[in-house]
């Protein structure tokens, strides 16, 4: 059933991991998952025992991923390991590649209390955050968020970048409209872009459901 | 069509047009019964099931009530033969116009029915509408009955069919989320597949069941394959009652979706099931060989794909056609209506599954449609379409009622009755049990219990059923009449019983309700954004998962299909922008219609983003609030949630608004071309509303600053209605004043003070901002002018609680907006609301403010231009509110144009939008953007603001000033 497992033994890698280390992945992932993603690991990195970007930059179906960049940097973020580091590094491990991998996975909603799933929300925000605030200050400015919308725009091209100026400044006044009553200083909008997108997270946990219904 | 004359011809007896009908009857007795028999001659091979007598005796029903308006007649008739018996001045042409008069009537009973009901809030929020029309149905078939003595009209196939069903289905597919939709089409498919073969195979054979153990009577003749029949036409769950009444539960989206588009999708095996029953009931059960499954199946397959596919060459047809009217944008919506309707037809045509393929057509075209057509058409695509569907709803509710008051229907079996409902109910509820149970095991976010049971309940049957079960052929299917009994009681029992009560239940069950919130711009972002991410996920993954193929499609679509089908103009502005220009242009007319905040106004920056220049200057102004410190409290939220309930006004506010948006005398040029709008029309038109939301932002955002601080958003906006009221007796007093000042003027139109005056005071129960319209009127230029320092004070504490809310006089008084007076009121609003001690920031947001007014001033030395034209302005604010009131509008049109004579187009255009600019231009890109210190002044600044003040205060001469300071002294 799992082609994976025989890779899997092949590579020697050990069938259960370290259980501190599963307190870092953000949902619980399963063995066949983890088989999966192994294999994936490997195939990635040509059986090296880490990845790099230019690994990720050769995945043929994300060439025209508008976001590609920070999703790839999202997984050598080292905010993203949970480890209470900052900055990049330059290749990762499995293990890393896990852990980036479990904010998508599917979170089994229904055995879970309501503070794990707000811990596991909150790390899934952590995530987009991070991946938003690209200089690692806690805040996404208006600059970072105008990247965003560029890149997210770059994709159909012409528009260029006044457009994305002008959406992403419209998105940060409405952030600030949402967030009535609280001041804030200015370009510091932390997490009021979070704040946002707490209201759709329901959305955002689904699609991740749906995106690892097949996993 | 003509099935509709009888009908209203009794029950205009009991209703109200009765003179009318008795009129016609008593002067042309004889054209009253003959004209019937031409149209049931020509109707009866269309769809007319009655005899020509019916149409008599509706005649003579007519006539008799005709008797009490004989002295009417007598002098009416007398007249005419008074004036020569070869040429009548006036003649009676009932026959003529019978038909779509009637029609008319029908549809005008309906809609007035509609206003009845909502006159009582309370009935409407308990009952929902669909069953206050079966009632209002119920009535008038008891009318028709009484007056007629047999029930002459029913809800005819035919009409429904053709007509009712697709204007309903039409709006439904095209406005269908399709996002949604394809999220959850798996789910959608397997209830619309599985869930109703099961239904109609369960039923079907319980009741046959039943049958054979004798509790369904033996009067109810058939066999198997007819009760398999009925399964099949009852089983369906139907569109429009399910549209009917979720949209007024507001359960969740997800929710929602999966039981409309199972109602939709479900079609299709309902049609194929019912004529493989009915041709099996034709052959007789014994007869039916093994292939005729297999062909059974076979159609099944058919009926679906050739239906999506038609659909489907329909709607790339559509879109395909939309990309080329720019030029004849007029017609642009009927080149929508027709192609969809068309691919409704064309799949009736083929005997295939009209719904799907209307649906999907809608689905499919939306997209590409709405990127090509002008923001205009997209309006009235919209509204027409949620009018006709509406009212094809009441009448079908209407009509279902009237069908049931028919003693000839009625074929009543006790045991078949309940039998039905009780299976239908059971079986309903098993399947989606069953059927959730194993949808749960793929759907990541299941389904719960309560999802299912909302799910049971809301199996509402409704026409389609009703329709089915009236075409049977009464010969072959010896059961009809009393199917079609049971389907009237399913049908009233599903949509009036579960209907009444779904509301209290998804209350009590605490099902999760939608959110009703709109999307906001940051919302779509993440939402694409999440897209991308979950793709280059899955990508990296190594898994083709859902987001991988949507990732495939869209770029597909993007590279191929987008070329094809859209304009290359809209081709590169991509989706983002589309949804944000779609937010925008929501906010500007909500923005408008709620008095304005900053928020939206922020993002109403949108229609003048077409002109790139413009566009600039948004991302200005953006700059220059938040630098200013404008993103705290912007009232969306508040005011959003306060007028929620208004929404349905939104669409005639809208009307208005599109109207009124622009300076009135754009629309005198428009009345020039109506056909061609010309492109720099728009711009202009783009720009002006940029410009004033710009202003309203600007000053709104200035304002809530202070108000934001730690107040409770309901505390605030209670405050504020209280505010405003107990500010309405002083305001009220000072109309006069700014009449008379008006008067004074010698260019300005006086009339429209009154005017608007009554109407705000009509008006403002239901509305609070249009209170400071007047006060703004007045008060506005006194602040800018001297400055009353000490008065600022007193006017904060009175007015703090006030919303800022420019744009409401632009909503109510349209006119108000337009002129050389707006300008004012940013520099009041600012005075208003800011207290003293605040004043110094307050002064250097002021002299910012000026200093961003002054650049197009400054570019060319036109004072006086500007002076006579902010005159001009205010005098065609006049002129238009004249020409509302009076009419005496369009004679004035040569004065404001005046001072624009010696002036080329180009020139002139620039000038007309100068009292705006002076406010506007703030966003001036130099200035503005680099700013940090939002007191600098630019060195233009000391002669400027004179410019400035001067344009804003022109309109009104020197000798009022004294007078139109009162206000502030208040």
């Amino acid at each position: 059933m799992f082609p994976g497992r025989c890779c899997f033994w092949a590579a020697g890698y050990p069938p259960n991991p370290a259980p501190q280390y599963f307190v870092l992945l953000v949902s619980p992932v399963s063995p066949e998952q983890i088989q999966i993603l192994h294999k994936r690991f490997k195939q990635l990195s040509n059986d090296e025992d880490s990845l790099r970007r230019d690994d990720f930059n050769n995945i043929t179906d994300l060439a025209c991923n508008p976001i590609r960049t920070q999703i790839i940097e999202a997984f050598f973020d080292k905010r993203n390991y949970r480890q209470n580091a900052v900055g990049s590094v330059e290749e990762i491990s499995f293990e890393q590649f896990v852990i980036v991998m479990s904010h998508f996975l599917p979170v089994p909603l229904h055995n879970m209390t309501e503070e794990q799933r707000e811990r596991m929300r909150r790390e899934k925000l952590r995530f987009l955050f991070n991946m938003h605030d690209t200089d690692n200050d806690g805040t996404i400015t208006l600059e970072e968020y105008k990247h965003v919308v560029e890149e997210l725009l770059s994709r159909s091209g012409a528009i260029g970048k006044e457009t994305a100026k002008g959406i992403a400044d419209a998105a940060m006044l409405e952030v600030a409209s949402i967030t009535v009553g609280r001041m804030v200083p200015l370009q510091l909008y932390d997490w009021l872009i979070l704040k946002d997108i707490e209201i759709e997270t329901k959305m955002h946990i689904r699609f991740q459901n749906n995106a690892c219904a097949l996993c | 069509m003509l099935f509709v004359t009888p009908l209203l011809l009794v029950t205009a007896v009991g209703v109200a047009a009765a003179d009318l009908y008795g009129t016609e009857a008593s002067v042309r007795p004889e054209t009253a019964v003959s004209a019937a028999p031409p149209a049931t001659l020509s109707a009866s091979p269309a769809a007319s099931p009655y005899p020509p007598e019916e149409y008599a005796e509706a005649g003579i029903a007519l006539a008799r009530s005709a008797d009490a308006h004989d002295p009417v007649e007598t002098t009416d008739s007398g007249d005419a033969s008074h004036h020569g018996g070869g040429y009548k001045i006036v003649q009676w042409e009932w026959s003529y116009v019978q038909t779509p008069y009637i029609i008319a009537i029908w549809i005008l009973v309906a809609s007035v029915a509609k206003i009845l009901f909502h006159f009582s809030q309370r009935v409407t929020t308990v009952v929902p509408e669909s069953c206050l029309l079966i009632l209002l149905g119920l009535v008038l078939g008891g009318v028709v009955l009484i007056a007629s003595k047999k029930q002459l009209y029913q809800l005819e196939p035919g009409l429904f069919f053709l007509f009712l069903l697709p204007t309903i289905v039409g709006d439904a597919g095209y406005f269908m989320p399709s996002r949604l939709f394809f999220d959850n089409l798996g789910t959608i498919l397997v209830y619309a597949v599985v869930g109703t073969l099961w239904n109609a195979f369960c039923t079907g054979f319980s009741l046959y069941g039943m049958k054979l153990a004798g509790i369904i009577d033996e009067k109810v003749e058939g066999g198997m394959m007819e009760f398999l029949l009925f399964g099949a036409l009852i089983s369906a769950v139907d569109p429009v009652a399910v549209l009917a009444v979720f949209e007024e539960v507001h359960v969740n989206e997800t929710l929602f979706i999966i039981v409309f588009g199972e109602s939709l999708l479900n079609d299709a095996v309902t049609v194929v099931l019912y004529k493989v029953f009915i041709s099996f009931v034709e052959v007789g059960p014994g007869n039916v060989q093994t292939a005729d499954y297999f062909k059974g199946v076979a159609s099944f397959l058919i009926v679906n794909v050739g239906g999506t596919l038609v659909g489907l060459i329909f709607a790339v047809l559509l879109a395909f056609v939309t990309r080329f009217t720019k030029r004849v944008r007029i017609i642009e919506p009927l080149f929508i209506f027709l192609l969809v309707y068309l691919a409704y037809l064309t799949a009736e045509l083929f005997s295939l599954s009209a719904i799907l393929s209307m649906t999907f057509c809608g689905i499919g075209c939306n997209k590409y449609v709405e990127a090509n057509i002008s923001q205009k058409s997209r309006t009235t695509v919209k509204y027409t379409m949620k009018t006709l569907a509406s009212i094809a709803e009441t009448i079908i509710f209407i009509f279902l009622g009237i069908s049931a008051v028919d003693k000839s229907k009625w074929a009543w079996d006790t045991g078949l009755v309940s039998c039905t409902l009780i299976f239908i109910f059971v079986f309903r509820a098993l399947g989606v049990i069953g059927q959730t149970w194993v949808l749960n095991w793929f759907r990541l976010v299941p389904l719960d219990k309560l999802d299912q049971v909302v799910m049971s309940y809301g199996g509402l049957r409704g026409a389609v059923a009703f329709a089915l079960v009236v075409l049977l052929d009464g010969h072959k299917v010896k059961a009809k009449d009393y199917f079609v009994a049971t389907t009237i009681v399913v049908i009233f029992f599903t949509v009036m019983f579960q209907g009444l009560t779904i509301k209290p239940l998804v209350k009590w069950l605490k099902v999760p309700r939608s959110t009703n919130s709109k999307p906001t711009i940051n919302e779509e972002i993440h939402e694409r954004a999440f897209d991308h991410i979950l793709a280059a996920v899955e990508d990296i993954a190594g898994l083709n998962g859902y987001h991988h193929w949507r990732d495939k499609w869209e770029q597909f679509d993007k590279n191929y299909l987008s070329k094809l089908l859209m304009r290359k103009s809209v081709y590169h502005k991509g989706e983002l922008w589309e949804v944000y220009q779609k937010i925008n242009i929501r906010d500007a007319i909500s923005v408008i219609d709620q008095g304005g905040n900053v928020l939206s106004s922020a993002r109403l920056s949108l229609p003048s983003m077409a002109s790139r220049t413009s566009f600039s200057e948004v991302t200005n102004v953006t700059n220059y609030l938040r630098e200013n410190g404008s993103g705290v409290c912007l009232d969306l939220q508040v005011i959003d949630t306060v007028s929620g309930g208004k929404v349905e006004e939104e669409t005639e506010t809208h009307h208005l608004l599109t109207g009124n948006l622009y300076k009135p005398r754009r629309r005198y040029h428009a009345h020039y071309s109506r056909h061609f709008m010309t492109v720099g029309d728009k711009e202009r038109q783009d720009r002006e509303v940029f410009q004033r939301n710009m202003r309203s932002r600007l000053e709104s955002f200035k304002s809530t600053r202070h108000k934001a601080k730690g107040r409770h958003k309901k505390e605030r906006s209670q405050k504020k209605r209280k505010g405003s009221d107990a500010k309405e007796q002083e305001v009220n007093g000072k109309p006069r004043r700014n009449v008379s000042w008006q008067d004074t003027d010698p260019v300005t139109a006086p009339v429209d003070s009154p005017e608007e005056r009554s109407e705000e005071e009509a008006d403002k129960d239901e509305d609070v901002g249009i209170t400071f319209v007047a006060r703004k009127h007045e008060t506005l230029k006194e602040p800018l002018k001297e400055r009353p320092k000490s008065d600022m004070l007193e006017v904060y504490q009175s007015l703090a609680v006030i919303p800022p809310s420019p744009t409401c006089a632009e909503k109510h008084l349209p006119w108000k907006g337009g002129g050389g007076t707006l300008p004012v009121c940013v520099s009041m609003e600012t005075t208003k609301i800011i207290p003293i001690d605040l004043q110094q920031a307050w002064n250097q947001s002021i002299s910012s403010l000026e200093s961003l007014a002054s650049p197009p001033v400054q570019a060319e030395p036109q004072h006086p231009r500007v002076r006579a034209l902010s005159r001009a302005e205010a005098a065609r604010g006049g002129n238009s509110g004249g020409s509302d009131s009076g009419g005496s509008g369009p004679a004035q049109d040569p004065r404001f144009h005046f001072p624009n004579d010696e002036e080329n187009g180009q020139s002139l255009q620039q000038q007309e939008s100068q009292p705006l600019m002076s406010s506007m231009k703030p966003p001036a890109p130099p200035q503005v953007s680099s700013t940090q210190g939002m007191g600098r002044r630019p060195p233009t600044f000391n002669r400027n603001p004179c410019v400035y003040l001067r344009s804003l205060v022109s309109a009104s001469p020197p000798g009022s000033e004294p007078r139109s300071r009162g206000p502030t002294q208040l």
